[in-house]
């Protein structure tokens, strides 16, 4: 009996591990090769990607979200956005207080390392256009300038999409596949 | 010897410790009553101005609700959006029998025709869906009965003058049953789709 127990709490120390151990191979892999073929795309100039916003009426504001690529050798600081779409735009963050409190604070900048991919994505970094000129419906396109210390001024389109954070929407996509 | 005693003390162990829990966790109430509302009549009024008596006027349905407001622009509208999966999801499985409930605690910001704008601009199916506002009072007193805390934090200065202000807010959505008492929470920003929809379930049977 006492063999017995011991047998079975070994295999599953062991099987528990060791599934962790792989769940971190492979979450350190897909960072790095996702990074890789981000730094592939151009290695001289920094890059805004797949940048989208969220639909919103008229007065309203919303969060604009994409992702910097900053392939040069140097760091580089998001000072500011700007947009026509609405009375201002300012770079924000979203905290979480405690267990389930959540919060919204406006960043004076953000430093984007040389060789990283930054994401501003829902529940952390975003562009906040408060008080917009006109509502804004999925499938339209805005454009609106990030301003970089190095860089200079980027003009970057955002498409209206109602977008879920990455971790649920693989989830959809795996249960679409089963 | 050793082992006779070693297998006596695991038999006692296995009795008394591993099968309450395992009958504890198996055969106890999933969902337990965090909030009874069922006596509570809260005045709100839903997007097109009417008024509706909350939960009283919900009472036979089993309902999802969540807390937002609509100057929001990340936490809330991943709260809409969770509901609206919700929603959908249900209707695949042809489940009828929920409502779903959106309840501001900004009301002197959301208006009746500011949550119908929230609602429409995001293309939302409002057949079983309402969304709420009413006297600050109200509203307040809502949010207080079920736990919910939304405090005035950042605010910007606009051109004309007006302050706007953004809240640190509690990241819910409830599950209330067919009487009006709250069963469940969950953050609303990261819900788990499969276990609300499992969770509707139960309360509808």
């Amino acid at each position: 009996m006492k063999k017995l127990m011991i047998i079975i709490l070994s295999l599953f120390i062991f099987f528990g591990c060791q599934e962790k151990k792989e769940e971190s191979t492979e979450k350190k892999e897909s960072a790095k090769s996702e990074l890789q073929k981000a730094m592939k795309a151009d290695e001289s100039v920094l890059q805004i990607e797949d940048a989208w916003v969220r639909p919103a009426a008229k007065n309203r504001n919303t969060g604009v979200f994409f992702r910097v690529v900053n392939s040069t050798n140097s760091n580089d600081t998001l000072v500011a956005a700007r947009s026509n779409y609405a009375e201002k735009t300012e770079v924000h963050e979203t905290f979480k207080q405690g267990d389930d409190m959540m919060g919204m604070r406006e960043v004076e900048f953000i430093v984007i390392e040389a060789g990283t991919v930054l994401e501003f994505k829902p529940m952390s970094y975003h562009v906040m256009l408060i008080n917009l000129n006109e509502e804004l419906l999925a499938e339209q396109e805005i454009e609106l300038k990030l301003a970089f210390k190095q860089a200079g001024e980027l003009k970057i389109k955002a498409k209206v999409e109602d977008r879920m954070p990455k971790m649920q929407a693989k989830e959809e996509k795996s249960k679409m596949e089963m | 010897m050793t082992n006779n005693i070693f297998s006596k003390k695991t038999l006692k162990y296995l009795l008394l410790v591993i099968l309450p829990a395992f009958i504890l966790i198996n055969c106890g109430d999933s969902l337990p009553i965090e909030d009874d509302l069922s006596e509570k009549k809260y005045v709100l009024f839903n997007q097109d101005s009417v008024e509706v008596i909350y939960p009283e006027n919900l009472k036979g349905k089993v309902a999802v609700i969540g807390y937002v407001f609509t100057n929001c622009p990340d936490i809330c509208p991943l709260t809409t959006n969770n509901m609206r999966l919700v929603q959908e999801a249900l209707k695949k499985e042809n489940i009828t029998g929920v409502e779903f409930v959106t309840i501001t605690f900004d009301p002197e910001y959301d208006t009746p025709s500011v949550l119908k704008e929230y609602a429409e601009v995001r293309r939302l199916d409002t057949s079983n869906w309402i969304f709420l506002t009413g006297d600050k009072s109200t509203t307040d007193q809502v949010m207080r009965d079920v736990g919910v805390v939304a405090v005035p934090s950042d605010s910007t200065k606009m051109a004309s003058g007006e302050m706007m202000y953004f809240y640190v807010h509690t990241d819910r959505i409830n599950l209330m049953d067919k009487e009006g008492r709250i069963r469940a929470s969950y953050l609303g920003s990261e819900l788990n789709i499969e276990k609300i929809v499992n969770d509707i379930k139960t309360l509808l049977n």
